[in-house]
């Protein structure tokens, strides 16, 4: 045999391997003597059954560390942003401040220079504006910085994932916004009406609560929006001003005509303001709320939300 | 032991797609080394990635029955305002590790000096690949997986970074994307080919390079236009 035959049978050989191997089945193929794998399927076959009740307390133990894990990284992601916060001061005294200087300033502007001296309810129009605003803003900047909040999966860890992003950026609003409702409201207390003390804090936490989940489910519309179709990102502000106009922020919904508080009715953010200003004025009119409405709206909200997270994660990369 | 439930996976985008993986069922062990080849460049980029969790198969499910650690050297998340120690602590805390410890083993395995109380932006670029080893290192993973082979030392690591290296070679398994067949046959003792789609393993390393250089020869030049996205 000369050279070049036995060139020609070593890449037969070559050829004949290669499809020996590949023609192990179309699916699974472990061609060789993989030893700690057939130690593997040895131990497994030979290991006992378990009973219902082992295999119960195992599931519940391994969903209890993964549970453990989740907290882990959860607040491994809040620690950072809370040393981020350290790091650049003023870019996070700035985000603080904005949704306070925009709810003041507007609650200003409506009152003073809006030619309405008489406030529309109760004995403070910053007041009655502060309260309208805040949860607005709550829910605006919920929805509309989780795009810039959550990373690209190639800036994650693979144990990090998006929902954990998402839920760190809900709960640093939600601090925020705490800290925000204590200066603005207590600002106001001391300086323009007592009123701004809530009496009803359970309305208030609710009415946040609400308004949390709808921007928690329009939050992850955005980040799947703004990926299929980027003008929606220059879409969304203007979707947020028709929002706040139609909210009752600027108004009391009940005091307008039947047929255009039946249209307005059909907005969650409405019953959102109308119950976070029961919280400070007992008496507020609130023939238009309806926390059943509410309730549905924020609970199939945070429904859509979730659903929406876990089937756009394959295509958002994790 | 990592297993692949009836995995798929489509790469690329829009018109340039093509089905790297099609319902693959494998599993891979973890205490072993595993040299990773392809007979595309890319495909064992992107089967690490899956691995990994970096990306999500396109269909089937990837089941971690084993700490499996992300790329080696990979810092994705990693903020470039934070201080590079504090970004050490971070992935510490992220895989329940004790950050002190976690962070003196970095900071001693490289000589990175001042640069480690720095914003990670402003790191020296020839210091970011054996950061990027040594915070893999410190983590004690089950298996580790590479992008690449190493073959070279770099120049800021350190004898601590070279024994951590060594030790976690030794305890743990690895899946390498391999080009060198002197590496793979000296390091690894199982072959993972992938083909047209498929996955095999093998434990005859040597003769896995010869059947992948055959099979690229008999494959022939890939014409994108003909692999369509599934529906």
């Amino acid at each position: 045999m000369d050279r070049s035959d036995k060139g020609k049978s070593g890449r037969q050989r070559s050829r004949q391997l290669a499809h020996f191997i590949l023609s192990k089945g179309a699916s699974s193929a472990v061609a060789g003597d993989i030893k700690s794998d057939a130690r593997f399927r040895a131990a497994h076959r030979s290991a006992p059954k378990r009973g219902m009740r082992e295999t119960l307390g195992r599931d519940i133990a391994a969903f209890a560390a993964a549970l453990q894990a989740q907290g882990r990284v959860l607040l491994a992601l809040l620690k950072r942003e809370e040393q981020l916060r350290r790091y650049a001061p003023m870019e996070a005294i700035l985000n603080l401040l904005e949704p306070v200087f925009l709810v003041l300033t507007l609650s200003f502007l409506w009152s003073f220079f809006g030619g309405r001296q008489v406030p529309p309810y109760g004995d403070s129009s910053v007041l009655f504006y502060a309260t309208g605003f805040f949860p607005a803003y709550l829910f605006i900047h919920i929805s509309r910085r989780m795009n810039g909040s959550v990373s690209a999966s190639w800036r994650r860890f693979p144990i990090e994932s998006r929902l954990d992003h998402i839920f760190v950026h809900i709960m640093l609003r939600i601090f925020d916004y705490t800290v925000l409702g204590i200066l603005s409201f207590g600002g106001i207390y001391f300086l323009f009406s007592t009123q701004a003390l809530p009496q009803d804090i359970v309305s208030v936490v609710l009415a946040c609560l609400a308004t949390t989940c709808l921007g928690f489910c329009f939050g992850v519309m955005n980040l799947v929006l703004t990926k299929l179709f980027w003008p929606w990102e220059y879409a969304y502000p203007l979707f947020c001003r028709v929002l706040m106009m139609c909210s009752g922020a600027f108004f009391i919904p009940d005091f307008l005509s039947y047929n255009v508080r039946y249209i307005l009715s059909f907005n969650p953010e409405l019953h959102v303001i109308i119950l976070f200003r029961r919280g400070f004025y007992p008496d507020f009119p609130s023939l238009t709320l309806d926390t059943t409405y509410l309730a549905c709206a924020a609970i199939i909200a945070a429904f859509i939300g979730f659903v929406l997270e876990r089937i756009t994660r394959r295509s958002s990369g994790r | 032991m990592i297993v692949l439930d009836r995995v798929s996976h489509v790469a690329g985008v829009g018109n340039q797609t093509r089905k790297m993986l099609s319902s693959v069922a494998l599993d891979i062990p973890t205490d072993r080394h595993v040299a990773l080849l392809a007979t595309l460049d890319e495909d064992k980029r992107i089967f690490i990635d899956l691995l990994a969790g970096l990306v999500l198969p396109s269909a089937g499910r990837i089941v971690r029955k084993a700490r499996v650690s992300f790329p080696v050297g990979y810092l994705g998340g990693f903020l470039r305002d934070l201080p590079v120690r504090l970004n050490v602590a971070h992935v510490a805390r992220l895989y329940g590790l004790d950050v002190d410890r976690t962070i003196d083993l970095v900071k001693r395995s490289l000589t990175i000096g001042e640069a480690f109380e720095r914003p990670y932006k402003e790191l020296p670029r020839n210091l970011i690949a054996p950061l990027g080893h040594a915070v893999s290192y410190a983590i004690p993973f089950d298996v580790y997986l590479h992008h690449r082979e190493v073959t070279r030392l770099w120049k800021g690591a350190t004898d601590t970074l070279l024994s951590l290296v060594a030790e976690r070679t030794s305890s743990s398994g690895a899946i390498v994307a391999v080009r060198n067949e002197r590496f793979a046959c000296k390091f690894c003792d199982l072959a993972l080919i992938l083909h047209q789609g498929q996955a095999v393993l093998t434990d005859k390393v040597e003769q896995a390079f010869a059947i992948v250089e055959n099979l690229r020869s008999e494959t022939p030049a890939v014409d994108r236009s003909a692999f369509r996205a599934p529906k």
